[in-house]
C-alpha cells in the first residue's frame, strides 16, 4: 500500500489524538472521545469544513467594530493597541475555535506569507492580510499569491510600494521566488540558484514596478508611468520566457499575472508549497522515501487541482504515513502547539466574560507564546520561524536553554490561581480535572489516561508505576491513593480537597516538565 | 543534512580527558605559540566575542572610501555620506567612518580599533538565509555545511562535548549566545550545539533551580526517540550549567554606564559581567537585527540620519561602553570582538533612499590585543562584477587567522576546521606567518622577472609555465601577512605577466609568491615613495 494511501489501521485514541494535536492543537478529553466515535473520515470532514469569517475583532475599550470599514478605528489609539487587539483576538481563536483544521493554517500562512506588524506600521494593513491568509487558507495558493503581492501590509513590507522604473528595487520579487513559490534549489553557477536566477529576480522586480499603496487612504493603485513598460526576459530556467511591457492601466495586473502563471507553471513550485506544508503539520526530515512517496504525489496532485490546497492537504493528514507510528511524536511542539495546546486540552477554566479583561487573558497567552520565540504577526525575519527552515536543527530550534526553562516555568504556573483570570482560578485546576477521567480513584489507571490525553508517546509500566509511587504518592505505594481518594470523594471537605490537590499538582508538575511532554 | 543522524554519544569509548598541562606555567609565555609547539589544547583564558549585525550591513556607508568619493558620492546619489561629514582617521587617508561612528573612532585613535576591507566569500548568493549559513557554516557557496566553523573548532578544543562536561578543565558552557536559540554558527562537528541560549542570568537561574530531569525511558520509535533525547540533553545543561552562570554574573558589576534603549548594549552589558565574573567561556554571539535597509536606510534630505544611522549609532555605543567596560574591570587583555554581516550592500542606491543586496563588506574588529588600523584598500567602485564589488578577503582567511593569532590554534587545526588552508591577514598585534623562502623555480613554473623593483606606481611580474597547472599568485608583506590575491585560475604552458597595483601600499618590503602544487616560488618586491 503507497503510504499516501488513506489510512486504515487501527483507529483508538492514539491516533485521534495525534490528529488533533496536529490539525488543531489539541482537543479535550470530551472532543477526543468524539472523534474515537466517529471515524477518520467524519473528522477530516469536519476539520476541512467551509465556515464562514469569524467576527472581526472589535475594540475591548468601545466594544466597536475597526476594522473592515467598521466606525470603531481611533487614529488617536497607537498601531501597537490595535495589533495587540488583533492578537489577542486571534489567539481567543485559536484556542476557542471549534475542530477545524483553519487557524493552524493560518498560522502556517502568516508565518509562510510572513511581515513583521512594527515594520509595517498600520494596524489595518496588518489585519487585512490576515484576514486575507484565513479566507484562502484552504483555497487557491496562486489566487492567494496574487493577492498577498499588492497587499497593502506586503507592498511596505518587501517594499514593493518603492517599486520604479529605472530604479528597481528587488526585495520583493526575490523572496517571491525564493521563498514564496517556486523556492531556491542549490546553486548550479554563478547566479543561478537552479529553479530562476539573479538575473530573473531583476527581470521579475521589474515586472512588479508601478504598485502604490496610498498612505492617506490605504487603497493600492497601479500607478503606470512608475511602469518599467519595456520586455521583461527571463532565463532558461523559465524557458527564456519574456513578458510584454506595456505602460497601460491594466500593465500591472497583466504582468502580474502572467509573471504568476509562469512560476506557477513550474514543477517545482507546487513541491515546494508541499514540503512547507509537511514540515509544519508532519516532520521536518524530508528524505527520499518522503520525496518520493508523499511530496511528489502531493505536488502532482496540488497541480491537477489548479493549486487548490484543501484537497492536497487533506490527502496528506488522511494518509498511511500521516498516522505511522514513527510520525506520532516526530515534532518538537512551536510554542503554539504548547501553550495552544494547554489551553485546548484542559477544561477546567474559563475566560473572563468582561471585554477588556479578556482580552488581556488572551494577550497573556500570546505575550507566552511570544517569549517562547514565536510572536504572532512579527516574523524574525522574512523567511519566518527558523523552526520551519533552518538545518539541522528544524524544530529542535524551539527548545532551548532559553526556552525549556520557560515552558516549564509556565506549566508550573498554569496549576496556582491566576490573576488575570478574574475569579482567580488556575486554568488547570487538578483536581477537577481529574474528576473528569473515568478512574481517578485508580492511580496506574488515571496516569495512563492522562498520558494517553497529554501526550504522543505512551510511558512504560514501570514509568506508570513510579510516576504513581514516587511522584503522586511521594514514596508511597500505588494503591494507597484509592483510599485518598476516596476519602474526598466521601467527603469533599477544605482538607480533603487540599490532600488530594497538593498529591496531583505534584504529579502534573512532574508530567509536563517531562521531555516527552514537548512532542507532538 | 540530516538531523535525525543525531546521536547523543553515550559512555564507552566516547568519554573524553580534557588535556591540562598542570604544573606549566603557560601564561608566562605567549599562549597560542606555545600552544602551537605542544599541539594541545590549554586551559585558555582568551575570549572571542562575534557580533552579528544581521541584514546585511551597507559596508560602503559604514567605511567610506575616500580616495573614491566621487565615483561613490555618483553611483549612489540618495544614501551617498557627504565627504564633510565623514569621520576622518588619524594618519590614514583613503577611508573615513560614518559619522555615527563617533566612539568607534575614538577607539581607533587609541589603536584597538581595525577595520578590514572586502570581505565575503567567493560567488556570493543574494539570499539572506544562506548568506548566512554560508557565514556561520564557513562552507563554499555551493555546499550546505550543517556544521559552524566555531562550533566545530570549539569541538577540536573540547573533544568529545557534550559527554563528560563540565569538567573541571572546563566548568562551564563552551560558548554563549545572548539570545533565546544557538545558531548554526556554533554547531560541533557531531552536530551537537556548543553553545548555551542565555538571555538572562537571573530569570534563568531562578526558572531552572531546585528542579530534576524527569524520566530516563526512552519512546520506542526513533524520531520521538531522538527528540525526547534532545529534550533531555538541554534540560541537563541548563541544569549544569544555571549555578556558575548565576555565580559569575552575581560576582562582577558593570563599571560603566551602558547606553539606554540600546539592544545591542543590553547583550554586551551581561557580557562583560559573565567575562569579569570568571566565566571561563570562549565565545560569546550578539547580534543586533534590522540591517536590511532596502527602503529609508537614510532620510531623505539628510543622509547622515536614518535608519542605517540609527543602527550605526546603536553598534558604536555598545561597542565602546562593552571595551570601556573590559578596561575598568582589567580583562580587556583577554577580550578580542568581531562584527560579521552576511553580505554589504548594492553600491548603487534605489529610489527608497536605500540600497539592495550587495556582496563584500568591511568587518570590526575591536580590543586591546587587535591589530589597529586599516588592512587592504577600499573596494574597487570602477572594478565591479553584476553591478556588485569584487572581494579582497575571503571570509574563511579571516577566521583562519582569528584561530590561529587569537585562539592559537595549529595549522592543521585550522586546515581540519575550515577544510582547506587559507592564507591569513593579521588581526592581532605582533602576529606573524611565513610566507616561504625566496627561489626562482620550482621545475614547472619560473618567475622571470619583476619590473621596475623598487617601484612605487604599478609592477609587472613576467613568468613562465611549463605545465598545464593550477596556479595561483599572491602578495604577502614583510612580516608574511597576505596583502591579496593578483591571481589565482587554470594556467596552460607559455609565457605571461600579471600587474602588480602598488599605488596605495605603503613603503616597504613586499613578497610576491606563485604558488602551484608543485611548489613555490617566492620574490622580493620593494615599494618606495
Amino acid at each position: 500500500m503507497a503510504q499516501i494511501d488513506r489510512y486504515t489501521g487501527p483507529w483508538t485514541a492514539r491516533q485521534a489524538a495525534h490528529l488533533m494535536r496536529r490539525a488543531c492543537f489539541g482537543a479535550t478529553p470530551e472532543q477526543l472521545a468524539t472523534v474515537v466515535d466517529r471515524g477518520l473520515e467524519a473528522t477530516i470532514a469536519q476539520l476541512f469544513a467551509d465556515r464562514p469569517l469569524p467576527t472581526p475583532p472589535e475594540d475591548p475599550e468601545t466594544g466597536l467594530q475597526w476594522v473592515d470599514g467598521g466606525s470603531g478605528y481611533n487614529v488617536q489609539k497607537p498601531v501597537v493597541y490595535y495589533n495587540a487587539v488583533t492578537r489577542g483576538w486571534w489567539t481567543r481563536l485559536m484556542v476557542e475555535d471549534q475542530p477545524s483544521i483553519r487557524e493552524k493554517l493560518t498560522l502556517f500562512w502568516s508565518n509562510h506569507f510572513s511581515t513583521e506588524a512594527e515594520i509595517v506600521s498600520s494596524a489595518l494593513h496588518t489585519f487585512s492580510l490576515l484576514n486575507q491568509l484565513r479566507t484562502y487558507a484552504l483555497g487557491n495558493f496562486k489566487d492567494l499569491t496574487r493577492i498577498v503581492t499588492i497587499e497593502p501590509a506586503m507592498l511596505r513590507y518587501l517594499n514593493g510600494n518603492t517599486n520604479t522604473v529605472g530604479t528597481p528595487n528587488e526585495n520583493y520579487a526575490r523572496e517571491l521566488q525564493e521563498l514564496f513559490t517556486i523556492g531556491k534549489g542549490p546553486v548550479a553557477g554563478n547566479g543561478d540558484y537552479t529553479t530562476y536566477t539573479e538575473d530573473d529576480v531583476r527581470a521579475a522586480a521589474r515586472v512588479l514596478t508601478g504598485w502604490r499603496e496610498n498612505r492617506r487612504s490605504g487603497t493600492v493603485t497601479f500607478v503606470a508611468a512608475q511602469h518599467d513598460s519595456t520586455d521583461k526576459q527571463f532565463s532558461a530556467r523559465y524557458n527564456n520566457r519574456v513578458i510584454k511591457g506595456s505602460r497601460d492601466a491594466g500593465a500591472g495586473v497583466r504582468e502580474l499575472d502572467e509573471l504568476l502563471t509562469m512560476i506557477f507553471e513550474q514543477a517545482r513550485t507546487a513541491e515546494h508549497i508541499v514540503e512547507r506544508l509537511y514540515r509544519w503539520f508532519v516532520d521536518s526530515i524530508i528524505d527520499d522515501t518522503v520525496r518520493t512517496e508523499v511530496i511528489e504525489p502531493l505536488a502532482a496532485q496540488l497541480r491537477s487541482d489548479n493549486y487548490v490546497v484543501g484537497p492536497t492537504l487533506e490527502r496528506l493528514l488522511s494518509s498511511q504515513w500521516f498516522f505511522s507510528d514513527n510520525i506520532i511524536g516526530a515534532q518538537l511542539g512551536s510554542p503554539a502547539d504548547f501553550v495552544i495546546g494547554l489551553m485546548r486540552s484542559t477544561t477546567t477554566w474559563t475566560a473572563p466574560s468582561d471585554r477588556q479583561l479578556r482580552q488581556r487573558f488572551y494577550l497573556g497567552l500570546y505575550a507566552q507564546m511570544s517569549s517562547l520565540q514565536m510572536t504572532l504577526l512579527e516574523a524574525p525575519t522574512v523567511a519566518g520561524w527558523e523552526a520551519y527552515y533552518q538545518e539541522p536543527g528544524y524544530d529542535h530550534y524551539w527548545i532551548t536553554t532559553a526556552t525549556l526553562p520557560l515552558r516549564n516555568g509556565l506549566t508550573d504556573a498554569i496549576l496556582r490561581p491566576n490573576r488575570v483570570n478574574d475569579r482567580g482560578q488556575a486554568i488547570l485546576d487538578s483536581v477537577a480535572f481529574v474528576e473528569t477521567l473515568p478512574q481517578p480513584s485508580d492511580s496506574l489507571q488515571m496516569i495512563a489516561d492522562l498520558n494517553a490525553h497529554f501526550f504522543a508517546v505512551p510511558f512504560s509500566e514501570a514509568v506508570t508505576m513510579r510516576l504513581a509511587e514516587e511522584v503522586l504518592m511521594d514514596g508511597g505505594r500505588y494503591y494507597e491513593w484509592t483510599q485518598v481518594w476516596d476519602d474526598y470523594v466521601a467527603d469533599p471537605s477544605t482538607a480533603n480537597r487540599a490532600r488530594v490537590k497538593a498529591n496531583l499538582d505534584r504529579l502534573f508538575t512532574y508530567l509536563f516538565r517531562m521531555a516527552e511532554f514537548q512532542l507532538v | 543534512m540530516n538531523r535525525r543522524n543525531f546521536i547523543t554519544r553515550t559512555g564507552l569509548g566516547a568519554v573524553s580527558l580534557p588535556l591540562v598541562l598542570q604544573g606549566i606555567p603557560l601564561k608566562a609565555y605567549d599562549g597560542p605559540k606555545l600552544q602551537q609547539l605542544f599541539n594541545t589544547t590549554e586551559e585558555s583564558d582568551r575570549v572571542l566575542v562575534l557580533v552579528q549585525l544581521n541584514g546585511g550591513n551597507d559596508g560602503l556607508n559604514t567605511v567610506i572610501p575616500l580616495d573614491q568619493y566621487d565615483t561613490y558620492a555618483r553611483i549612489r546619489p540618495s544614501v551617498a555620506i557627504p565627504e564633510e561629514a565623514a569621520l576622518r582617521l588619524p594618519n590614514h587617508d583613503h577611508s573615513a567612518l560614518h559619522p555615527s561612528l563617533e566612539k568607534l573612532a575614538e577607539l581607533y585613535g587609541e589603536q584597538k580599533l581595525g577595520v578590514v576591507h572586502g570581505v565575503n566569500y567567493p560567488n556570493p548568493d543574494q539570499s539572506h538565509f544562506r548568506s548566512n549559513d554560508i557565514w556561520m557554516s564557513g562552507s563554499d557557496a555551493n555546499v550546505s555545511e550543517p556544521t559552524g566553523w566555531l562550533g566545530r573548532y570549539l569541538n577540536t578544543v573540547y573533544a568529545g562535548y557534550p559527554e563528560g562536561y563540565p569538567n573541571t578543565a572546563m566548568p562551564d558552557p563552551v560558548a554563549i549566545q545572548m539570545s533565546a536559540v544557538v545558531s548554526l554558527l556554533l554547531v560541533g562537528k557531531e552536530r551537537q550545539s556548543m553553545g548555551m541560549a542565555l538571555q538572562d542570568p537571573e530569570t534563568f537561574y531562578n526558572l531552572v533551580s531546585g528542579t530534576d530531569t524527569p524520566g530516563t525511558d526512552l519512546p520506542s520509535t526513533s524520531y520521538a526517540r531522538e527528540n525526547v533525547e534532545y529534550v533531555r540533553q538541554i534540560q541537563l545543561k541548563s541544569m549544569d550549567y544555571s549555578t556558575v552562570i548565576k555565580a559569575a554574573a552575581d560576582k562582577a558589576t558593570n563599571q560603566v554606564t551602558y547606553p539606554e534603549a540600546n539592544r545591542l548594549a543590553d547583550q554586551l552589558a551581561v557580557v562583560a559581567r559573565l567575562i569579569a565574573g570568571g566565566l571561563k567561556t570562549r565565545a560569546y554571539v550578539v547580534t543586533l537585527n534590522g540591517f536590511d535597509t532596502h527602503a529609508a536606510q537614510v532620510d531623505e534630505g539628510d543622509p547622515t540620519l536614518g535608519a542605517h544611522a540609527g543602527l550605526l549609532r546603536l553598534v558604536s555605543e555598545a561597542l565602546s561602553a562593552f571595551q570601556r567596560d573590559l578596561e575598568a574591570q582589567k580583562v580587556d587583555h583577554r577580550v578580542v570582538t568581531m562584527t560579521f554581516s552576511e553580505f554589504g550592500r548594492r553600491p548603487y542606491s534605489n529610489l527608497s533612499y536605500g540600497t539592495d543586496h550587495g556582496t563584500a563588506a568591511p568587518m570590526f574588529f575591536m580590543g586591546t590585543p587587535v591589530q589597529d588600523g586599516v588592512t587592504s584598500t577600499t573596494p574597487d567602485l570602477e572594478d565591479l562584477e553584476n553591478q556588485n564589488m569584487k572581494i579582497r578577503f575571503d571570509f574563511r582567511q579571516i577566521y583562519a587567522s582569528v584561530l590561529e593569532q587569537w585562539f592559537g590554534a595549529s595549522p592543521q587545526d585550522v586546515q581540519d576546521v575550515l577544510m582547506r588552508p587559507y592564507e591569513t591577514i593579521r588581526v592581532i598585534k605582533g602576529s606573524t606567518t611565513s610566507v616561504g623562502t625566496p627561489a626562482a623555480s620550482n621545475g614547472s613554473v619560473s618567475l622571470r622577472s619583476i619590473s621596475p623593483n623598487p617601484v612605487s606606481t604599478e609592477a609587472r611580474i613576467h613568468y613562465t609555465v611549463q605545465e598545464h597547472t593550477e596556479l595561483r599568485l599572491d602578495l604577502f608583506d614583510a612580516l608574511g601577512l597576505h596583502v591579496r590575491t593578483l591571481d589565482h585560475r587554470q594556467f596552460d604552458p607559455g609565457t605571461y605577466s600579471t600587474d602588480v597595483d602598488v599605488d596605495r601600499l605603503p613603503s616597504g618590503t613586499y613578497y610576491v609568491r606563485l604558488s602551484s602544487a608543485q611548489g613555490q616560488v617566492v620574490q622580493p618586491l620593494v615599494v618606495t615613495r
